[in-house]
């Protein structure tokens, strides 16, 4: 009896697992002989577009001489710098080690350095076989049948990545401990490399290096990290746990750190201007990002909007009506653009750090032990500390824009307007030569210029029907006429002698409808009734008060065509009035 | 003042370049004022720069160059190298993180302090090593393993399935005679 039980349990389990492998048989066979249907993962696929985008926005690349950079732009300005085309040789890696974009890099910095200046004009002219292009094939095409019309650069730059130390410093720790439930293990290195960056600028028309501008330079680049590792026993349980933290400084960001700096120095000392005014700011700290960064997570994200709000009233880009407004207010998200779009920025319209720290790099200085501190404001109080006037402890470069407080009166706007062309051994103009003006606003503004002739005729330049929007941001000049545009419009040249004046107006608003008889005419003809650009101000202060609205001009005076026996004219030096 | 609409007509008044495709020519109209700084007064009768050469000018206006504008003229044969010169040779990524990771070597630092202590457990070291030596005529094969897992266990397949740590703690030396 007990043995038919157990063989009766036993083919009972026989059966369980016959039936089980049948199964497992069977599903085995469906699911290779049906296709897998797609669309019962549909829902879960529909994620896929949103979690394809990148979670974080993107921010322009900087390094500490970004705002060197800017400053040298608005030195040249200032010593207004003709145009110089420039242009660059590849920039070889001998080590091998660093894969980076040189001669791109060296692009961005001279036009960086030109957006208010127009300092430098890049020569782009790659003839590489290997490598056929739309621009290459075109350029040939068009060569071959004279309609491309090359410049010739009248300085280059030379150089390479001379070399790559590795691992100049290294440091280990690792230590271990094991018992008869716990085991641990630590570990820490850290280590050092040195990239060497050799820069030249020489004269085109000979193809040799001028003497004295050379830059060479090094720059440190880091990495480091700390890891732990436990295992042991609690009870019967098993347990492993293992965490690291690693850093390593990127050579993409070392490499633009040289290439700004090799650029600044070797354009500087070309232009000869005080180059190292610019050198010396206080966001030229390598601490500088990581310091602001710091501040930034002291405070909230309420601080952090005040904080910007009251940066942006300083900087005259908000009203200061004492009345708060929320991160939505289109007040306050017009006044952040703008900001934006002036400081270079990737325009988001959100208080982000880079933002905060766009608003606020302004406000810091070192003290006299070198570190970097708050002037007038704190991270977590948007309320201004002390509202000191900012006095920068170093020379001030050339064209630099007045020091503002954080927490102070709004600055003044302000034009900025320069005749661009190269009056060699001349001071005045003749009839039928054209003319070239710049503008540059110190924020970003609507823009109407004005032109009276000698003859009297007052004309509307800007906006005109090329160029027909009349809010223009500040990170750039603007030409007038646009040369460098393939459509500029119009032209500037001068009909008959006399005195030729240019004026600008600039407002917070959109004034057109206020102004119709001299915005909503039609440009580039005479105004009716306008005389002159006095009575064009005199409108403006009429329509929007005195201080409504920012006025510059600038005249230049024409004489008759020359012969060619006549001799020079003199005259007096074209001349900005506000 | 000119006030100009934008024409697209192409006026080209500059003389037409002599020769067959893959010739450039390069010629001054004139030397320039001062070195470095481009031409802004020339007496070239067309607008040399592309963007004014959509604009049709009276015949009245003297054309001069814009702001940053040095122009070359092409009047002679030039021959331009355009074969492919070789390549600078590729850089390769600097890896900045000279030899094992920390939460690795955390990991082995972990394992190193067991092999040395009494709960060695399941690590290989240096005394579990295995030496065998063949010899076939004058051919001397010798044969030293620690934790190798090319030995199948008996009536397994596959590699065996054993943990895979071995700590030497010195040198692991076999003279083969």
């Amino acid at each position: 009896m007990m043995n038919f039980n157990r063989l009766r349990s036993a083919l009972a389990r026989c059966g369980r697992w016959a039936g089980l492998l049948g199964l497992a048989g069977a599903a085995l066979l469906s699911g290779c002989a049906t296709p897998a249907n797609p669309r019962e993962d549909t829902e879960y696929q529909t994620y896929a577009t949103a979690a394809s985008r990148p979670t974080v926005r993107p921010v322009r690349s900087v390094s500490s001489f970004s705002d060197s950079l800017m400053c040298m732009d608005r030195m040249f300005r200032e010593a207004q710098l003709p145009t110089t085309l420039i242009t660059s040789k590849q920039i070889p890696d001998f080590s091998t080690k660093v894969p980076v974009a040189v001669k791109e890099m060296i692009i961005t910095s001279l036009s960086q350095m030109s957006r208010l200046s127009n300092a430098f004009r890049y020569v782009d002219y790659e003839v590489d076989i290997a490598r056929q292009d739309t621009v290459q094939n075109l350029t040939t095409i068009l060569l071959n049948n004279n309609q491309i019309q090359l410049q010739r650069p009248a300085l280059y730059f030379s150089g390479a990545i001379a070399f790559v130390d590795q691992s100049v410093l290294g440091n280990r720790l690792a230590a271990g401990t094991a018992a008869s439930r716990l085991d641990t293990g630590y570990s820490r290195n850290r280590n050092a490399t040195i990239i060497g960056l050799e820069m030249h600028i020489g004269d085109f028309r000979t193809r040799t290096l001028i003497p004295g501008l050379d830059s060479a330079n090094e720059v440190i680049i880091s990495s480091g990290g700390q890891g732990l590792d436990l295992a042991g026993r609690i009870g019967s349980y098993g347990v492993q746990f293992n965490v690291g933290r690693d850093y390593t400084q990127g050579t993409g960001a070392a490499v633009r750190t040289l290439v700004e700096l090799a650029t600044i120095e070797l354009v500087g000392k070309w232009a000869r201007v005080p180059y190292w005014q610019c050198l010396t700011l206080e966001q030229t700290h390598p601490h500088f990002q990581q310091q602001l960064r710091d501040w930034y997570d002291e405070g909230s994200p309420l601080a952090h909007h005040q904080l910007v709000q009251r940066s942006l009233m300083s900087q005259g880009y908000l009203a200061n009506n004492g009345m708060p407004m929320d991160a939505n207010h289109p007040e306050f998200r017009s006044a952040l653009t703008r900001f934006q779009a002036d400081a270079g920025m990737v325009v988001s319209g959100a208080v982000d750090f880079p933002t905060y720290e766009r608003a606020l790099r302004n406000f810091v200085a070192l003290d006299k032990d070198g570190r970097l501190m708050q002037i007038g404001w704190t991270s977590t109080q948007p309320l201004p500390s002390a509202v000191a006037a900012a006095t920068p402890q170093g020379p001030v470069p050339a064209g630099s824009p007045p020091p503002v407080a954080y927490g102070a009166a709004p600055q003044v706007r302000n034009i900025d307007l320069q005749i661009e062309n190269v009056l060699v051994g001349r001071t005045a103009f003749e009839v039928g030569e054209q003319v070239f003006v710049s503008a540059s606003l110190s924020r970003a503004s609507y823009l109407y210029c004005f032109l009276q002739e000698a003859g009297g005729a007052v004309l509307r330049l800007l906006p005109n029907a090329t160029n027909p929007n009349a809010l223009l941001s500040a990170s750039q000049a603007i030409r007038i006429p646009d040369w460098m545009s393939p459509t500029p419009g119009f032209i500037m040249d001068s009909t008959s002698a006399g005195t030729e004046r240019l004026g600008c107006f600039a407002t917070q608003e959109d004034v057109a409808a206020k102004l119709p008889e001299l915005l909503r005419a039609p440009p580039l003809a005479p105004l009716l009734e306008v005389r002159s650009l006095d009575s064009v101000g005199e409108a403006f202060a009429r329509t929007l008060g005195s201080e409504g609205y920012t006025r510059a001009a600038v005249e230049w005076r024409v004489v008759p065509r020359r012969t060619a026996a006549a001799a020079p004219v003199a005259a007096p030096a074209p001349v900005a009035s506000r | 003042m000119h006030a100009l609409s934008v024409c697209f007509s192409f006026r080209q008044k500059c003389r037409a370049p002599q020769g067959g495709p893959g010739t450039i020519f390069f010629e001054r109209t004139k030397k320039p004022v001062m070195n470095h700084y481009p031409l802004r007064h020339t007496a070239c009768a067309c607008l040399l720069s592309l963007g004014f050469a959509g604009l049709c000018l009276p015949a009245s206006v003297r054309a001069q160059n814009a702001p940053g504008e040095d122009p070359v003229v092409l009047t002679n044969r030039i021959s331009v190298q355009m074969l492919p010169m070789g390549g600078a040779n590729a850089s390769a990524p600097l890896n900045a993180q000279n030899g094992m990771p920390a939460w690795m070597q955390a990991k082995v630092a972990r394992f190193e302090a067991k092999a040395n202590s009494e709960q060695g457990g399941d690590i290989l070291t240096d005394s579990n090593a295995t030496r065998s030596a063949s010899s076939d005529g004058l051919k001397k094969t010798c044969i030293q393993e620690v934790g190798s897992n090319t030995a199948q266990a008996p009536g397994k397949f596959g590699l065996a399935n054993t943990q895979q740590i071995v700590v030497l703690k010195g040198d692991l030396v076999n003279i083969c005679k």
